[in-house]
């Protein structure tokens, strides 16, 4: 039996330049230290039933960064909570921990990231560069890859960028779709054609994942009653 | 200083090596003295190395002193870090290195050298010991090279020659109780000690053995990586030393006696060091693991307690009941690896590793009715008294093991024999210590006569490089003015040079030119017998007598045996309360 839980964590100051790979392996290690045995997939290679929604770049910050986990056995959530906060590395801290009935990943439904992008400094025209990413209707930049240069269009899914009242910087949603996403730096890129300038970026920091609703199955159809097999 | 390092660190390859925070490390903020330790070479490579996890968790959970780590940064940061004039900093304060009180390196190989010069010069440490002052750091080394000390001497204020275990607890008191005093009088009151070398006041050092494994000093809560680095598992000690006498073995005549913890002391640290890592494999590590006495009820017991956890044995020995010991362990093993290192009887038989063809033939076929489909062996070629006829044995072990295989394995197809070649490079302290090495052309020789006559069929040959063990010949045997070679070559842009790709020959060939010799000169070097060596001034405990007759009977094709069963053959070593610890006898 498997007990399906979800876990918010931040990753934040240096931890943020842990990667992905590692990044799991550091939650996995904390789960298991905690005194609790995370389930095992089936097959040639048992691996450990553990994921995230969507990978940290390495050098971004995460606010608010979601882990889906399956346990053997039930664990008491405060417990849970406490023990896995204490193996956590310095810069990751867990935030939440509760079971989950959603019955796919959240790697297959995240629908919106948020991002802050904090600067040092904001030119005294920034705001018309903003205006300009604004009001564009495509964006189109080479992502240079190992596999081989795609273009991309980042307003498909970066549509506005606003700016943060106070304390310099920028936030803006992304929206993540099957065919792709737009990466912070491309952003950036784009906004620093437009100014005319580098823009050096202080801290790059993704505040949220949002995850589609799951469908609800369907509730029986009211006054028949379920179908239970053959008619004795 | 935090955010000039962030800085750096955003332009760099895989930056968590620098940032330390991991658990199991430790920041104190009381604390009489500020140690860092070093293995040098990159983080994940060196958070490996138990020397510094052993002295790290003797330093913080036993002392009032504070031990952090730094490991060498990879040539991107430190290019950056000399541009932006940023010191060398620690991993658990990010404060400069040479603001700490002692600093200490590990001598594992010498193909490190070169990287101690770059640490110590990243942070703003004079590099030799003369040129330092009161506000320095105390630099030391230790670990299994410091047996020889003197080609890297000039660089380090003390070696600590031994076991560290109750010579480390001895130098942080003199360091917490003299603080106030000069440099000069520190080291004077150093030189006192057993087991410490001080460049300063030239003595003869005896080497420190402790009498038996403390429980309470094994690392039960190692430093866990955040990021991917070899050996990534539960490591534990569960014997130093070893009783079977191969000659060419440096660590085999070094760590003598043998001392193994008592049976019921592997399990409960085993339990105890699962349970704070959440690692899913451990490893039970010793010079030849197979020989430990309890051996097999351990296995059994971990078995039973801990049925998920994968144990890992190194150092298998070569015969069929070892590799069912194997099967004690719950997992299921697809390779196995055994080291015969010579080809045929009459070389194992001269370099005493007891092994004959049929424990080979019959080990080889266990593995494969256990369900290996690969077998990995080593060997040495450039052993003393060697022929061309033990190369050919080389050849037939492998064939013969292939044939094996597609004989016992569950799959003709899927068997594949790994053959790994090393260049045999003569060390101190060992009967093998006045022979030279084979020089480039014999090596490249042999080299050429295995790549021809070995079959390719499910056969891979990996002929380790000649230079960079060329190198390690060199200085392995070295003496006081090689640290002048290794210091040219550090300028000339030598590091990293265990690794293939950093390696720069062309280098430690001005480095040696700059002394007047050559790299093969020096590695090809033989000493008369009653020659005095550039490490006598270093008391392994065994004599030199004993290194000479078994010299001797090597060049006869004697075999010494295993002193466990064996007759004592007087080696030196034990005395007073020093002996054979045995778990169960």
């Amino acid at each position: 039996m498997n007990f399906n839980y979800q876990m918010r964590f931040s990753k934040t100051g240096r931890a943020r330049f842990i990667s992905h790979l590692d990044t799991l392996n550091c939650l996995m290690r904390a789960i298991r230290r905690s005194g609790f045995e995370l389930s095992f997939s089936q097959g040639m290679r048992p691996k450990p039933i553990l994921s995230l929604a969507m990978p940290l770049g390495v050098g971004v910050e995460g606010e608010d960064e979601i882990c889906d986990f399956s346990l053997q056995q039930r664990a008491p959530l405060t417990d849970l909570a406490k023990k896995i906060s204490r193996e956590l590395p310095q810069g990751m801290a867990l935030k939440s921990v509760g079971p989950c009935f959603d019955r796919s990943k959240s790697a297959s439904r995240v629908e919106f990231c948020g991002y802050r992008i904090e600067l040092a400094e904001i030119a005294a025209d920034f705001a018309s560069a903003l205006a300009k990413y604004n009001s564009a209707t495509e964006l189109v930049l080479l992502r240079r890859r190992p596999k081989g240069d795609k273009e991309v269009d980042i307003k498909k899914y970066v549509d506005e960028v606003h700016l943060i009242e106070e304390g310099g910087g920028i936030a803006f949603d992304m929206k993540v779709t099957p065919e792709g996403t737009a990466r912070p730096d491309e952003i950036i890129e784009a906004l620093a054609g437009f100014a005319g300038k580098e823009i050096k970026p202080a801290r790059i920091v993704r505040t949220e994942i949002r995850l589609k609703e799951e469908e609800q199955p369907k509730p029986p159809r009211p006054g028949r009653p379920p179908y239970r097999g053959r008619r004795r | 200083m935090e955010k000039r390092i962030e800085s750096l660190l955003e332009r760099v390859e895989k930056p968590a090596r620098y940032i330390g925070g991991e658990v199991g490390s430790v920041v104190k903020q009381d604390y009489s003295l500020r140690v860092v330790l070093s293995y040098p070479d990159v983080y994940e490579i060196g958070t490996a190395n138990q020397a510094v996890q052993i002295i790290y968790s003797l330093i913080n959970l036993h002392s009032n002193a504070w031990a952090e780590r730094v490991y060498c940064p990879w040539p991107d940061l430190s290019a950056l870090m000399r541009e932006e004039s940023v010191p060398l900093f620690a991993l658990e304060s990010w404060e400069p290195v040479s603001g700490a009180d002692l600093w200490g390196f590990t001598l594992q190989h010498e193909l490190t050298y070169t990287n101690i010069l770059e640490m110590l010069d990243l942070a703003g440490v004079p590099l030799h010991w003369q040129d330092r002052g009161d506000g320095d750091p105390l630099v030391f080394a230790g670990g299994p090279c410091a047996s020889n000390p003197h080609p890297v001497v000039a660089f380090f204020d003390f070696i600590l020659v031994g076991d560290g275990e109750q010579a480390v607890p001895q130098v942080l008191k003199i360091c917490e109780e003299g603080k106030d005093l000069p440099r000069r009088q520190l080291l004077t009151q150093l030189a006192d000690l057993e087991g410490i070398f001080v460049p300063a006041f030239p003595r003869r050092v005896k080497r420190a053995v402790v009498s038996e494994l403390d429980y309470s000093l094994a690392p039960l809560r190692p430093v866990i990586p955040s990021m991917g680095a070899v050996h990534d598992r539960a490591t534990l000690e569960i014997m130093r030393g070893c009783t079977r006498g191969c000659r060419f073995c440096m660590a085999g005549n070094w760590y003598r006696p043998v001392r193994e913890r008592p049976a019921g002391e592997v399990c409960r640290a085993i339990a105890d060091l699962v349970a704070g890592t959440g690692y899913d494999e451990a490893s039970l590590s010793s010079l030849s693991t197979t020989d430990y006495s309890c051996i097999q009820e351990t296995l059994t017991s971990l078995a039973e307690s801990l049925p998920r956890l994968t144990v890992s044995l190194p150092s298998l020995r070569v015969d069929p009941e070892a590799i069912r010991l194997l099967g004690l362990t719950s997992s299921r093993r697809s390779s196995i690896t055994l080291a015969p290192e010579a080809g045929s009887q009459r070389l194992r038989d001269a370099i005493n590793k007891q092994v004959s063809g049929k424990d080979i033939q019959q080990a080889i076929s266990e593995a494969f009715r256990c369900g290996c489909n690969t077998v990995k062996l080593y060997f040495m070629i450039g052993l003393p008294t060697e022929t061309e006829a033990d190369l050919q044995g080389i050849i037939d072990i492998a064939t013969a093991a292939r044939r094996i295989g597609r004989q016992e394995g569950e799959n003709a197809g899927r068997v594949q024999i790994n053959v790994s070649i090393a260049s045999f490079v003569p060390k101190a302290h060992t009967p093998f210590q006045w022979g030279g090495m084979n020089g480039r052309e014999e090596l490249a020789a042999k080299h050429e006569f295995l790549r021809r006559n070995m079959p390719r069929k499910q056969i891979k040959l990996s002929l380790h490089e000649l230079e960079p063990s060329l190198v390690e010949g060199a200085i392995a045997r070295g003496r006081d003015e090689t640290a002048v070679a290794i210091e040219t070559a550090w300028r000339a842009g030598s590091g990293f040079d265990a690794w293939t790709e950093k390696f720069s020959f062309t280098a430690w060939e001005t480095g040696f030119a700059a002394i007047g010799s050559s790299i093969e000169q020096e590695a090809i070097r033989t000493f008369p017998v009653d020659a005095e060596l550039p490490w006598d001034d270093i008391d392994s405990r065994v004599s030199k007598e004993f290194l000479l007759e078994e010299k001797e009977r090597a060049d006869r094709g004697e075999v010494t045996l295993d002193c466990r069963q064996g007759p004592c053959e007087n080696c030196g070593v034990c005395e007073g309360d020093i002996e054979m610890r045995i778990a169960k006898p």
